[in-house]
């Protein structure tokens, strides 16, 4: 047992116990979502010190990435016009006293409960056994896009139904007609130039190292997403040639054609998603690319749609 | 690493649902609420792969691995959800939490 090690990870749990009950407590929005922020790369280290880096990946690319882009644009948003906003009451000294009483009591019996857990068997050992036959090295791929394909497939059902849902939440179904906007300055317009083809190879990079190590179609989606996001805010918008219908094959596809795969094993007596062992290693490549398409897409749409609401505001006229 | 290691991520996952959860009920505005739920999430995933890091020691078990990707990824899902509608009832009524006069 290595103390450094142990003085590390316990380091590390303090600090994210902090920033988590910080992002929560501090006043206002700003110093709480940056707060966030900083929990979510914390938790990514977090993650890589339990040897997960498919999850340190998909945690600081998508649930801080993201997100935090999301959330920091939301902030202009709701601190706008924060001078006309009455200021709220404070909270009484028994509500605060509930709050930490139940938090601590909360976490106490939890804390009870994890030590208690008896030790399980897992899937390890099973993952292992079958992972010649599921056409990559990865174990961890190999459960995403074969074992439990399924679970991919309608996790990319869910990205279309967000989607979806900021369609309809929103106020507006699509996308805001190009408007002239103020070009950046040349410090962020250089710096986007210069660094797109970067984050384009290193999104195809991703995806063909899902094959043999950490990487795949998440990881590789959300950083071809975040290369639309950079366009996005290097002041180039939503491109003319993308017409409503191609942008909802675009958000379609990934999970139209795992359908179409899923089918087609159906049709050939195989179970649903189920490949032959002697295909399985290209048709999880093809999936992948529709997959990381439709997920860099969808994702780089959720930041688009909301980014153009807070500019052009969805009207009247523009709803019906 | 050593199976101590992951205890100590195993239990940290007990106070950061505890903030988590009371934090979703407590804080007044959207975007805190957001920010609560996402936490509680998190803590969800560290339990998952904390437990499966410490029961197998040398080699990680891929299948809990897996399923934390896929939750990571469809709770940002809601949680742009969320921020969407958050930002309407902010637009159409000018409230940023619940109960608040408008």
């Amino acid at each position: 047992m290595n103390p450094v090690a142990v003085g590390f990870d316990g380091l590390l749990a303090l600090l994210i116990l902090f920033l988590a009950v910080r992002a929560l407590t501090a006043p206002g929005l700003q110093q709480p979502v940056i707060l966030f922020i900083a929990f979510g790369l914390a938790m990514a280290l977090a993650w890589a010190r339990m040897r997960a880096p498919d999850v340190a990946l998909a945690e600081a690319a998508i649930g801080t990435g993201l997100l935090g882009v999301l959330l920091i644009d939301s902030l202009g948003l709701f601190t706008r016009s924060k001078s006309e906003t009455p200021p709220q009451p404070r909270r009484s000294r028994a509500a605060s006293i509930l709050a930490v009483g139940t938090t601590l009591l909360l976490a106490g019996g939890l804390g009870f409960a994890i030590l208690a857990m008896p030790e399980a068997e897992g899937l390890a050992a099973a993952a292992a056994e079958k992972l010649g036959a599921s056409g990559v090295d990865h174990p961890v791929t190999a459960v995403l896009l074969n074992f439990r394909s399924f679970d991919t497939w309608l996790e990319i059902g869910v990205l279309l139904i967000a989607m979806w849902g900021l369609f309809c939440a929103g106020g507006r179904e699509g996308f805001a007609p190009r408007a002239t906007e103020a070009r950046p300055g040349t410090v962020l317009g250089g710096t986007v130039q210069s660094l797109l083809p970067l984050v384009l190879l290193v999104g195809i990079y991703l995806l063909w190292l899902g094959k043999v190590d950490s990487g795949g179609a998440f990881q590789a989606g959300v950083v071809l997403g975040a290369a639309g996001i950079l366009l996005r805010l290097g002041g180039l918008g939503f491109p003319d040639w993308l017409r409503p219908w191609l942008v909802r094959t675009l958000l379609l596809f990934g999970f139209a054609f795992m359908l179409l795969v899923g089918l087609s094993a159906l049709f050939a007596g195989a179970a649903f998603l189920e490949y032959p062992p002697t295909l399985a290693g290209p048709l999880i490549l093809a999936v992948e690319l529709a997959a990381t398409l439709s997920i860099g897409f969808t994702l780089y749409c959720f930041f688009t749609y909301l980014f153009d609401l807070r500019i052009h505001p969805a009207t009247a006229s523009s709803e019906s | 690493m050593t199976a101590e290691a992951h205890e100590i991520y195993a239990l940290l996952a007990a106070p950061l649902f505890a903030v988590g959860l009371v934090g979703v009920f407590a804080c007044r505005h959207f975007l805190k609420k957001i920010i609560a739920a996402k936490i509680l999430g998190a803590s969800a995933f560290l339990l998952l792969i904390a437990l499966a890091a410490r029961d197998h020691g040398e080699g990680p078990d891929p299948v809990p691995h897996a399923m934390v990707i896929t939750g990571i990824v469809v709770a940002v899902s809601a949680a742009a959800f969320a921020l969407t509608l958050a930002r309407r009832i902010w637009q159409e009524t000018g409230q940023s939490g619940f109960g608040e006069k408008p």
